[in-house]
């Protein structure tokens, strides 16, 4: 038993080290010019099996924007300009050029994202629940501004065998709590939208803490902006 | 002209794009404003989760007391009336009074202030830390932006987030925006 529990604390000490991830992400470019009035908060291209993921994704990323000053947009209304362009899905945008679509959505920005993973998993001995997103703010003109990424984990190791039964069933009976009140992995989503926080600009002008990792971030990166997207067009 | 403030742990900003229009401004529609905490219910149009009112109503009774020698604004209802029409926002007979859907666009919202002959329409972002470790950045914050309804420019930008409570919050934002010039 001692074994188990030098495992157990060992695991766990890897997640808390995970858990204080740096900062993820990569500013390419900032102006003050730049600074948009109105962003679009798109969709995000779903590659998790949790139909929920994108929409609980827009909330923590539209909570954070409006934090940084930021103006999100993100409502039923616009899901049904998308539909009426034919998209359904995050993963139909790159049809659309960026020009046409701020147009539809009436905003000087738009945020593009993928929900890498959305996943709780509960197999008594073990619960994990894990996010991973990434979100990339771009011009109508479609010039990446910014590339985000964050990472939310929780994960518990139970040791005590008497308390298998009770942990199984209480991992159980949150996520069905959580999905009835729509926050289901909230937590790890609002984690890993606190390792992207740091490297969104502040509207319209950033912090001079936000401008130091802008003007690191530029002289590092500003030379090598890559291509955005899948064959995304203007 | 820009002010930005970190004090006391709030993050406040307020931009002006115009200045001669902001001075000009005095009929002002305010629109219902979007409420983060209730977008994943509203997705999924869970009506009993979407009481947006909450921050709209607690702006207008401060604004309207603090800010009435410098806007007019525009009664509520006239303002949630005319969204309706439009088709696009509310359902409201479907749901129980001051439990609209959120949802209008840039467009939807420049329509409204035409038809109510407004100047400008005031609109309106908010959120409310609901997890652990939205806490430790924040508690609520909220933005705004007020939108010339002849150009469909914005005018005057403000923003105001902490470790403040939503009474807090509405309050600074509306002296932040009672100052701006």
């Amino acid at each position: 038993m001692t074994i188990l529990r030098s495992v157990a604390f060992l695991f766990c000490a890897s997640l808390v080290f995970q858990g204080c991830a740096t900062t993820k992400g990569k500013i390419y470019s900032y102006s003050e010019s730049d600074a948009p009035d109105f962003i679009s908060i798109l969709p995000p291209e779903n590659f998790s099996n949790d139909l929920a993921a994108p929409d609980t994704f827009r909330r923590v990323m539209a909570s954070m924007l409006i934090v940084k000053g930021h103006f999100p947009m993100v409502s039923p209304v616009q899901e049904e300009a998308l539909r009426k362009l034919g998209i359904s899905d995050g993963g139909q945008l790159p049809v659309i050029g960026t020009r046409k679509l701020a147009e539809a959505m009436g905003a000087d920005a738009l945020l593009y994202g993928n929900v890498e993973d959305f996943s709780d998993i509960n197999v008594a001995i073990y619960k994990q629940r894990k996010v991973t997103g990434r979100f990339q703010l771009v011009t109508p003109g479609n010039k990446l501004l910014w590339d985000i990424w964050g990472r939310g984990t929780r994960a518990v190791l139970v040791t005590n065998m008497d308390a298998l039964a009770q942990s199984f069933a209480e991992g159980l009976a949150t996520s069905v709590l959580e999905k009835m009140l729509k926050i289901h992995l909230l937590e790890e989503t609002t984690i890993a939208g606190a390792q992207m926080y740091p490297k969104i600009p502040e509207w319209p002008k950033p912090l001079l803490k936000t401008e130091t990792l802008i003007k690191r971030d530029i002289k590092k990166f500003g030379e090598k902006v890559p291509k955005f997207g899948r064959a995304r067009k203007e | 002209m820009m002010v930005s403030f970190t004090g006391c742990a709030l993050h406040q900003t307020s931009l002006t794009r115009d200045s001669e229009k902001l001075k000009e401004t005095k009929r002002v529609a305010v629109l219902p404003f979007f409420n983060t905490t209730r977008l994943s219910a509203e997705f999924q149009k869970k009506k009993w989760m979407t009481n947006y009112f909450a921050w709209t109503e607690k702006f207008m009774s401060i604004s309207k007391s603090r800010m009435k020698d410098r806007f007019d604004f525009l009664p509520t209802e006239e303002v949630v009336s005319a969204l309706t029409e439009l088709g696009n926002y509310g359902q409201a007979s479907e749901l129980k009074p001051k439990h609209y859907r959120t949802g209008y666009s840039l467009g939807d919202a420049l329509k409204v202030g035409k038809s109510l002959c407004a100047d400008a329409v005031l609109l309106g972002a908010t959120t409310q830390a609901q997890t652990q470790s939205a806490k430790q950045v924040y508690t609520s914050a909220m933005t705004l932006r007020l939108v010339d309804v002849a150009s469909g420019k914005v005018i005057w930008g403000g923003s105001l987030s902490g470790k403040k409570g939503r009474s807090s919050i509405i309050s600074g934002m509306v002296d932040v925006m009672k100052v701006a010039q």
